[in-house]
């Protein structure tokens, strides 16, 4: 036998789940509280040995960060998928408690690039030194993390974490020193000017040097990551 | 002490020759330079200053930063190598100002490539 209140329940739920499609449904230009604070429950990715392998049954809050172009097509990919998809931003915000569960090779480069940070706070007044921007540093720390991750989902490896260091200009170095290879990465300080580059086998100087005005752009980047790894 | 001179002539220097740069302690790291201490100064259109072997001494130039000579370590540069690294010239560029016969100007820009090949060439012949 059916009660009452049973139904009532029912129907309110129905309701409820209604209402909450239709506020969805609303575009981003009308105010909503749906899109106002949405907070969205993902299904814990850490579990098992790979770090995108979802967790079932398992919940986790996230806050989504909100990139106008990317984040649609994010939670495509999330919800399809099941695991989250991250951005560079998740990536290096991410809690350590996290983190752990990413490759250690990844987790390397992290600290190393966390680190670097302090360079921001370096007062070089011992020359004419021009210190580091924020943004030079987070392009500097994007474009680490941007083509690592690049380059352990095409390959599953990763490149030794380089030495950042200030240069005096305002730029950034990113240098790569083992005693075969040698690569050199200039982040300048504005932010439409190229990054350039210079890499070579010691072995062979500059016969089969790799140089450029762009890596940013350029085909190079991800051969010469893994060139790095070898 | 000899009077100040008022001109010093420009004059070519020979490849097989030697340059004399101080480099800062916070541009070593241990023991070798880092490529941030070959750069333009104070502009990037500016050149960067060593010192001819023919006028100065190493200790001389170590001697003559804006800090206590202890900061320096000076590194050796051949001419000839120098200039072999793309884009790169050697100007003997007297400093009447600071009395400085030996100042030698290496113009051209820094890049990468310019950076990675003066740490090959260069040997620390002056330690920290």
């Amino acid at each position: 036998m059916i009660r009452l209140s049973d139904v009532m329940v029912r129907s309110n739920l129905i309701l409820e789940r209604a209402a909450e499609k239709a506020e969805f449904k609303k575009p981003r230009t009308v105010f909503s509280c749906a899109h106002k604070d949405r907070r969205v429950l993902w299904r814990d990715m850490l579990y098992g040995d790979t770090w995108s392998q979802p967790k079932k049954h398992a919940s986790l809050f996230v806050t989504i960060f909100k990139e106008p172009s990317y984040e649609q097509l994010r939670l495509k990919a999330q919800k399809r998928s099941g695991c989250r998809v991250f951005n560079l931003h998740d990536i290096l915000d991410l809690p350590d408690k996290i983190s752990v569960h990413l490759p250690p090779e990844i987790i390397s480069l992290r600290k190393a690039i966390e680190k670097s940070r302090s360079i921001l706070e370096q007062k070089e007044d011992w020359d004419d030194a021009e210190s580091v921007s924020e943004s030079t540093w987070n392009r500097a720390a994007q474009f680490l993390m941007r083509n690592a991750l690049k380059l352990w989902r095409s390959h599953k490896t990763c490149f030794d974490p380089p030495k950042i260091r200030a240069v005096g200009d305002g730029t950034i170095d990113l240098h790569w020193k083992s005693p075969t290879r040698e690569l050199l990465i200039s982040v300048p300080t504005g932010s439409q000017e190229p990054i350039g580059y210079y890499g070579d086998d010691r072995a062979e100087g500059t016969t089969n040097a790799v140089r450029g005005k762009d890596l940013e752009s350029s085909k190079d980047a991800e051969w010469i990551f893994l060139w790095l790894t070898q | 002490m000899a009077d100040a001179v008022d001109s010093w002539s420009s004059e070519e220097i020979p490849a097989e020759d030697h340059l004399w740069m101080r480099v800062h302690r916070n541009d070593l790291e241990d023991g070798e330079i880092l490529p941030r201490a070959f750069r333009n100064r104070p502009k990037d259109t500016d050149g960067m200053s060593t010192d001819w072997e023919k006028y100065r001494t190493a200790q001389d130039t170590r001697n003559d930063g804006r800090v206590a000579p202890g900061n320096y370590a000076v590194i050796r540069l051949n001419v000839g190598e120098v200039r072999e690294i793309p884009d790169q010239t050697v100007v003997h560029t007297p400093d009447l100002e600071k009395q400085n016969r030996a100042h030698t100007d290496v113009f051209g820009v820094k890049n990468p490539q310019a950076r990675v090949l003066l740490i090959r060439a260069a040997t620390i012949v002056i330690p920290l």
